[in-house]
């Protein structure tokens, strides 16, 4: 994987857990260990609502517009990273 | 046969204590709740105190999943439910608590991420910003399902919103649910997240907030004083278990109350003033005493709405003589809101909760901060000190605007045979 490619995916890891308030969890067993596999609907529980929310600090924190329909496509954390990667490519 | 009503658990966040331990020890104590605003930057207020529930973690109630989706107002419902089923051992899986009513009530719903979106909308100007989870964070019935949600309880689900009568309402028709037979266990009460800027400034603008004496802050809310010039806006939530009585007496509940009766109607007289001949409010009163089966003669104390304004305190002063005639000079009467200000639509069930404690403990709340006799107001209201006393039948009285009244009725449960 691409040093670039990585970056983004840490960050991107960062804002998910912020988004999710991870750091709160009081039930250790619940806490989610996330990385570029991680499918967010699946295995983080994001209903679509909260998907959404999660898209627009994706947009504040990486400087970007998405698509929605494209972004929401996305299941996994590092196809999101890919995705996000790509857009910032294309602004370069 | 009549199916008989009993609390067998009772959860709690006051702002003068968190959990039915604490908050026994508070009311009996006569401890205060208020203080100064702590959660926003209240300066640009005049009013800045409140009565705030202290070092709450939503975290310590409900997975994070649900403190993330959430409102302050819903997540104070599934701590106080949390902990009222925990008191009455019921625990998701029990069949019948699957089938249980949730009858919550709220005044005012999720008013803190409604103005959270507000702000960004107008700092942002763009509609785009505001948060696509907002309308199920905002809706008042929010609570009730949330609370359904974390246990699985497919019964009816409501909440009910009738500004400061709220949770009695809930209560009383709670009650009247699992009498008649509709459900055997209701999880019921009322929850209110109050202390944010616009709703401060919005009860600040209707000049009905109470101000301290001497610079001393718990003083601002001082029911029935001559003093007194408004109430202390509050927050807090309270969650009671209803239990057909044989359902509880056979898997061996603890019982702290039988609930008696529910008394409610609409004076029909002004949006936000009391009538000032009390009427309507006696006859909440009156209804629910016969609900109950009971007389004035019966009553041991009246839990009152007694919000520290000049004409709930005066009007109500005047129904309770209305109902009970040379009697009510006889019947303690106090208000919890001394100590933990006005939790509008929490009112009713922290008052329902504190009633209960009444009866378990025989022992009557104080009215603190009252120094002063306002001759209009003349009956006895329990000042400044708890009191040891027999209590077998609590009143307890929550008045709306909207000329919103209604009444409960608590009393000793039978003793175990």
């Amino acid at each position: 994987m691409d040093t670039k490619l990585d970056e983004i995916g840490k960050e991107l890891i960062s804002v998910i857990e912020r988004f999710l308030q991870v750091v709160r969890e009081k039930n250790m067993s619940g806490k989610p260990a996330i990385n570029f596999t991680t499918d967010i609907y699946d295995d983080l529980e994001i209903d679509s609502l909260e998907a959404m929310d999660l898209m627009a600090e994706i947009e504040k924190d990486f400087n970007i517009s998405v698509n929605a329909e494209e972004l929401m496509a996305k299941r996994k954390v590092g196809e999101i990273a890919d995705y996000i990667s790509k857009i910032k490519l294309s602004k370069s | 046969m009549t199916r008989r009503v009993v609390v067998t658990g009772m959860g709690v966040l006051a702002p003068n204590g968190k959990g039915i331990q604490a908050f026994t020890d508070a009311i009996f104590a006569g401890k205060s709740g208020i203080g100064p605003i702590t959660r926003f930057d209240p300066s640009t207020l005049d009013i800045k105190i409140a009565a705030e529930v202290k070092n709450f973690d939503a975290a310590d109630y409900m997975p994070i999943a649900v403190v993330r989706k959430t409102d302050r107002f819903a997540q104070f419902g599934v701590a106080a439910a949390k902990m009222a089923l925990d008191d009455a051992h019921l625990a998701e899986g029990n069949n019948d608590l699957a089938k249980a009513a949730v009858i919550i009530g709220s005044g005012l719903g999720g008013l803190n991420f409604h103005e959270e979106m507000m702000f960004t909308l107008l700092e942002t100007s763009n509609p785009k910003k505001v948060a696509a989870s907002s309308v199920p964070r905002i809706s008042p019935n929010a609570v009730s399902a949330y609370i359904a949600l974390q246990y699985k309880i497919k019964g009816p689900n409501q909440v009910i919103s009738t500004a400061c009568s709220s949770s009695a309402q809930a209560i009383g028709e709670a009650f009247h649910k699992v009498r008649n037979g509709k459900v055997d266990i209701a999880i019921t009460g009322g929850v209110e997240a109050t202390i944010s800027l616009v709703n401060m400034a919005l009860y600040q603008a209707m000049m009905v907030l109470g101000t301290p004496v001497d610079g001393n802050l718990e003083t601002a809310s001082r029911p029935f004083d001559k003093t007194r010039n408004g109430f202390v806006m509050g927050e807090g939530a309270a969650c009671l278990v209803l239990e057909e009585m044989n359902h509880a007496l056979t898997r061996g509940a603890t019982i702290y109350a039988e609930v008696a009766g529910f008394g409610s109607n609409c004076g029909a007289y002004h949006m936000v003033a009391p009538d000032p001949t009390g009427e309507d409010a006696k006859e909440a009163m009156q209804e629910a005493l016969n609900d109950a089966e009971l007389r004035v003669e019966d009553i041991d104390y009246i839990s009152a709405h007694g919000t520290s304004t000049k004409f709930n305190d005066l009007a109500e002063t005047k129904a309770i003589k209305s109902l009970a005639g040379k009697r009510a000079f006889d019947i303690p009467v106090s208000s919890i809101k001394s100590m933990i200000g006005h939790t509008i639509g929490a009112s009713g069930a922290l008052q329902a909760v504190a009633g209960c404690l009444s009866v378990t403990h025989n022992c009557i709340p104080p009215t603190i901060n009252l120094y002063n006799p306002d001759e209009e107001c003349d009956l006895d209201y329990v000042p400044n000190k708890a009191r040891k006393k027999d209590v077998n039948v609590v009143m307890s009285n929550s008045f709306g605007f909207g000329s919103n009244n209604a009444s409960l009725v608590f009393i000793k449960p039978p003793k175990k045979t």
